[in-house]
């Protein structure tokens, strides 16, 4: 009996470290690969030098991560959340955030204005989803709007995003006299697009696989996937059209519950810092969200890399993220029943 | 009458199993009657809207476009896998017998992400098959394959040959051969050889010789 209770109290005090580093770790929920690996290599990572704090990551899908968050209301999984502007929107209607005292991010003074997004939820990286072509496969086409990818030269060589056609949806409106609100002024515009279609990518891999191998030489593609094909020697031209390019988001949030809420707040000024925020525009071909990152001028100068309020004023079309996340599954439906079919 | 006094215990794991697999069915089955609110994720209240949407005539066409590349898919799976699954089963040499079941199973090691980006590289503008047909001059431009009916049969037909050939040869397998052997000896051409005896629940096939004859010893096949 003796030896027993000796044995559990070594037990406990074994445990007892464990228990308390557990306690002590940030939770943080990403998209899993490089993005997971850039989160950790460039934020996590400084924070932890910082603060001492460990990082542990979620990874997952989109929405997948949503659920889990939403089945766990209350008692959240993590601690912060990364995913896009319009997504989390949703979480923030569901009550999964906490509201953003942005007087704790010193950092965030330089954010720059299209990326506060809500009371809950702020910008941290940015892209475009505009025209990439390849520009030794369709030839005598300058991509200089959106309405080029209405030219008997692009049939039967389109591709576009089936998981998201808020960009064409919006374009199409906007070319219609729209807007994001009227987009069914767009619908017959987006009838006529239809023969231009070749297939729909299902995902970042599925796209890229499509243009470099030429089977669909016009895209309407993320511009960090072209860059990155740029990158790996694939011929692409990335245009940014007269009308803008459309914006996405990739926000930071803390859930509301979290525990390490003090601990979450220095973790997203990391993630402004403008070192940082240089780093990352390097590493993904992104837009840094804050005013005073000083990025390499190869970098500064891609197409969709917006560095200045002028840039992000003149070439981004905004989607505004509350309505879409509001109309997304309205315009996945019509999409899908008539131009995917 | 036996009894079977561990019945109840038994089985009752597998009840709970299959009780909390159709309460977690009916918990997702519920969110399709009720209505969708937009930009939340709480469903609204009870409709019938969502399965009314489905009397579209595109789901029809959608589902029928289903049923009918599935028939295709089993039929040319079938006409490939056939030749494939008799070959494996009476080959004799052990080698080609292992030859034949590592090509037949090879696209089960595949993932499907992999599965299907090799097929670009065969079917696509720029891939294999136009690559040759266009050497040879047999056409001017790449045939479009891809995203075709013909392109994703192709596919499917790939992913469900090992299974096809696996089953079966498991049949073949199970018919004895000396069925086959006394068709021959009897005078059976090789086309009834290989058909005939391969047949399930069919009435015994009668030797050419014993025609008239349910008595005779040359009776084959299932009864």
């Amino acid at each position: 009996m003796k030896r027993i209770c000796m044995a559990l109290a070594a037990l406990a005090l074994l445990l007892a470290p464990m228990q308390a580093s557990a306690q002590d770790k940030l939770v943080v929920s990403v998209w899993g690969g490089s993005w997971r690996d850039m989160v950790d290599n460039l934020i996590g990572k400084k924070f932890t030098a910082a603060t001492g704090v460990p990082v542990e990551y979620i990874t997952g899908g989109t929405i997948d991560r949503l659920n889990k968050e939403k089945l766990a209301k209350g008692n959240p999984e993590s601690d912060i959340t990364f995913t896009t502007s319009h997504v989390g929107w949703l979480y923030a209607n569901d009550g999964l955030y906490e509201q953003l005292n942005l007087a704790k991010v010193p950092n965030a003074k330089n954010l720059v204005a299209q990326a506060r997004i809500s009371p809950y939820h702020i910008g941290t990286w940015a892209y475009v989803y505009t025209i990439g072509y390849r520009p030794d496969l369709i030839k005598g086409v300058p991509f200089a709007s959106w309405a080029d990818l209405w030219r008997p030269e692009v049939k039967g060589k389109l591709a576009a995003p089936d998981f998201d056609p808020s960009h064409l949806i919006v374009v199409a409106a906007l070319l219609s006299g729209g807007d994001a609100a009227t987009w069914e002024k767009g619908q017959a515009k987006l009838k006529e697009l239809k023969p231009s279609f070749k297939a729909f990518y299902t995902n970042d891999a599925n796209s890229q696989q499509l243009i470099a191998n030429g089977e669909t030489p016009v895209q309407v593609i993320l511009s960090m996937n072209a860059h990155y094909m740029a990158g790996e020697g694939v011929p692409i031209e990335l245009v940014i059209p007269k009308e803008g390019a459309v914006l996405g988001i990739d926000t930071v949030a803390i859930m509301k519950g979290s525990k390490k809420a003090e601990l979450a707040y220095k973790f997203i000024n990391v993630a402004l810092d403008p070192q940082v925020q240089a780093e990352v525009a390097k590493f993904k071909k992104g837009s840094p969200v804050v005013l005073d990152a000083k990025l390499d001028p190869a970098i500064a100068k891609l197409p969709g890399v917006f560095t200045s309020a002028e840039q992000w004023n003149k070439q981004a079309i905004i989607i505004d993220h509350k309505l879409r996340a509001e109309k997304t599954a309205e315009w996945r439906k019509w999409f899908a029943e008539n131009i995917m079919n | 009458m036996t009894s079977r006094p561990f019945l109840r215990a038994f089985v009752a794991p597998a009840t709970l199993c299959a009780l909390a697999f159709v309460a977690a069915l009916a918990a997702v089955m519920q969110y399709s009657l009720r209505a969708y609110v937009p930009g939340s994720l709480e469903p609204g209240g009870f409709t019938l809207a969502n399965f009314a949407a489905l009397l579209k005539p595109l789901y029809a066409r959608v589902f029928l476009d289903t049923v009918w590349i599935c028939f295709l898919t089993a039929l040319f799976t079938l006409i490939i896998g056939y030749p494939l699954a008799y070959a494996l089963v009476h080959a004799r040499n052990v080698a080609l017998k292992s030859v034949i079941l590592v090509i037949a199973v090879t696209p089960l090691f595949l993932g499907e992400v992999v599965r299907t980006y090799s097929w670009i590289v065969v079917l696509g503008n720029n891939g294999f098959l136009n690559s040759m047909l266009l050497k040879a001059g047999l056409i001017g431009a790449p045939v479009q394959f891809m995203f075709t009916e013909f392109g994703v049969v192709t596919a499917l037909v790939h992913v469900t040959l090992p299974v096809m050939v696996i089953m079966l040869a498991a049949a073949l397998s199970h018919i004895d051969r000396d069925y086959e052997r006394g068709a021959h000896i009897r005078g059976a051409g090789a086309d009834a050889r290989r058909r005939r005896p391969t047949r399930k629940n069919r009435t015994a096939l009668r030797c050419r010789a014993c025609r008239r004859s349910r008595s005779c010893a040359c009776w084959v096949g299932s009864p």
